[in-house]
C-alpha cells in the first residue's frame, strides 16, 4: 500500500513538472499580438483597385452582393456636411442680399405715377399655372428643406416624435407635389418659350442695370433678360430636379424603352441624383426667394401682373416698353378712370 | 386670385391623383412588367 502511495505520487509529479515546463511552450505557438489592421489594409487595397468590395450571392438583386462602396463615404460627406454649407450660404446669403438691397434701394416706383389705363400682362391661364407652380414649388422648398436641415434645427424645438410626423407628410407632400409641379414647368415652357430667346435689347438691359440698379429705364420686350433668365433657370433646374427626384422617388428602377434605358439600377448614380437634386434645389431657392422679392415689395405694380393679369400703362412703358408699344399698336390698351391714390 | 386658387386646387387635385394611381396594384403590377429593380434585363 505504502508503495503504491509513493509510486502515484512519484508519476503525479513527473506530469505536474512536465506540465509545468511544456505550458510556455505552447503558449509561445499561440500568437502574442493582434494586428487589427492587417486585414483592414488588405481591405483598403481592394477598395483602391476595385472602387467597391463585392461579394457573390444567390438573390437576383445584384447590389445586395455589394459589401463596402467607398464612395458612399464621399456622399454621406456631401449630403451631410457639403450641402448643408452650400444651402445655407446660398439662402441665407441671399436673403440677406435682398435685405441688404431694400435698404439701399428701396422699392423701384412707378416714377409718373399711375395712369389709370391698364392692359393685359397674363390671361388666366398664364396666371393658373403660374401659381400652380409657385404653391408646389414653395411646399417642395420648405419640406426639402427640412430633409437637409430639419434634424438639426426643428428636432430641439418640436421634439423628436413630432418632427418625424411632421418629416412623413413632409414627405408625402413631397413627393405627390412634384407631378402638378412638373407640370406646370412643362406649360411654362411651352407656353412662353417664344418671349424668352435672347435679343439684342437684352444686352442693352444687361449694361444699363435693368432699371433696377441706377435709374435708367432700359427698353424691353414682354420679358426682359432678367426675367428669361429666370424662366431658363425654372426651365433647366425644373426639368433638373424633376428628373433626379424621379430617380429618387423609384430608386433603382430601370427599364429599357425604344433602345434606351429609363432610369438606373446603379448605386454611384442614385447617389449622383441626390447630389444634383440636392445642389440644384437649393439654388432654385436662392433664385426664387429673388425672384419673389422683385414681385412683390421690389417693385411697385408689378404684383398686379400675376395677380390680377393687369398692369398699368406707365408700369409698362417703365419696365417693358417695346411690349407696350406692340400691344397699344394692336389696341389692347384698357382706357380707364384715374386711380383714386 | 381665381387663378391662385384655381392653381391650388389643380395642385391637390393631380397630386391625390398621383397618390391614388401610385398606390394601386395596378400601376405597381404594370411596372413590375416593364421595369428592372435588379439590373437584369426585362
Amino acid at each position: 500500500m505504502m508503495r503504491a502511495s509513493v509510486r502515484f505520487f512519484f508519476v503525479a509529479s513527473i506530469v505536474w513538472l512536465a506540465a509545468a515546463f511544456l505550458a510556455p511552450a505552447f503558449a509561445q505557438q499561440q500568437p502574442t499580438t493582434v494586428n487589427p489592421m492587417a486585414q483592414s489594409v488588405k481591405e483598403q487595397e481592394l477598395l483602391k483597385a476595385l472602387k467597391k468590395a463585392e461579394g457573390r450571392g444567390t438573390l437576383p438583386d445584384t447590389k445586395s452582393q455589394v459589401i463596402e462602396q467607398p464612395a458612399g463615404r464621399d456622399w454621406r460627406q456631401f449630403h451631410q456636411v457639403t450641402l448643408r454649407w452650400l444651402g445655407a450660404i446660398a439662402v441665407l446669403g441671399m436673403l440677406g442680399l435682398l435685405v441688404l438691397f431694400y435698404l439701399i434701394r428701396g422699392m423701384i416706383r412707378i416714377e409718373n405715377g399711375r395712369s389709370g389705363r391698364t392692359l393685359v400682362r397674363f390671361n388666366a391661364f398664364e396666371r393658373f399655372v403660374h401659381w400652380m407652380t409657385a404653391t408646389c414649388f414653395i411646399v417642395l422648398a420648405v419640406s426639402g428643406l427640412n430633409i437637409t436641415f430639419g434634424k438639426d434645427l426643428l428636432t430641439p424645438l418640436l421634439g423628436a416624435q413630432a418632427f418625424a410626423t411632421w418629416s412623413q407628410w413632409a414627405k408625402y407632400a413631397h413627393n405627390y407635389l412634384s407631378f402638378p409641379f412638373t407640370l406646370g414647368v412643362v406649360l411654362m415652357f411651352l407656353m412662353w418659350i417664344a418671349w424668352n430667346f435672347p435679343s439684342g435689347a437684352d444686352f442693352r438691359w444687361i449694361r444699363e442695370g435693368g432699371g433696377i440698379v441706377g435709374n435708367k429705364h432700359p427698353p424691353a420686350r414682354r420679358f426682359n433678360a432678367g426675367q428669361k433668365v429666370i424662366y431658363w433657370i425654372v426651365v433647366l433646374g425644373g426639368g433638373a430636379v424633376a428628373i433626379t427626384g424621379y430617380l429618387l422617388m423609384f430608386p433603382f428602377y430601370a427599364a429599357a424603352v425604344g433602345g434606351f434605358t429609363v432610369g438606373t439600377t446603379d448605386i454611384a448614380a442614385v447617389q449622383l441624383a441626390q447630389m444634383i437634386h440636392g445642389i440644384v434645389g437649393l439654388l432654385f431657392i436662392a433664385i426664387m426667394l429673388a425672384h419673389i422679392y422683385i414681385g412683390t415689395i421690389g417693385m411697385q405694380g408689378a404684383f398686379e401682373a400675376m395677380g390680377r393679369g393687369e398692369v398699368d400703362v406707365n408700369w409698362a412703358r417703365q419696365h417693358h416698353s417695346l411690349w407696350l408699344e406692340k400691344q397699344a399698336a394692336k389696341g389692347r390698351v384698357k382706357s380707364g378712370m384715374a386711380p383714386a391714390e | 386670385m381665381r387663378a391662385f386658387l384655381a392653381g391650388c386646387l389643380a395642385a391637390i387635385v393631380i397630386a391625390v391623383g398621383a397618390y391614388a394611381v401610385l398606390n394601386s396594384g395596378y400601376v405597381k403590377d404594370a411596372a413590375s412588367t416593364y421595369f428592372s429593380t435588379t439590373g437584369a434585363r426585362i
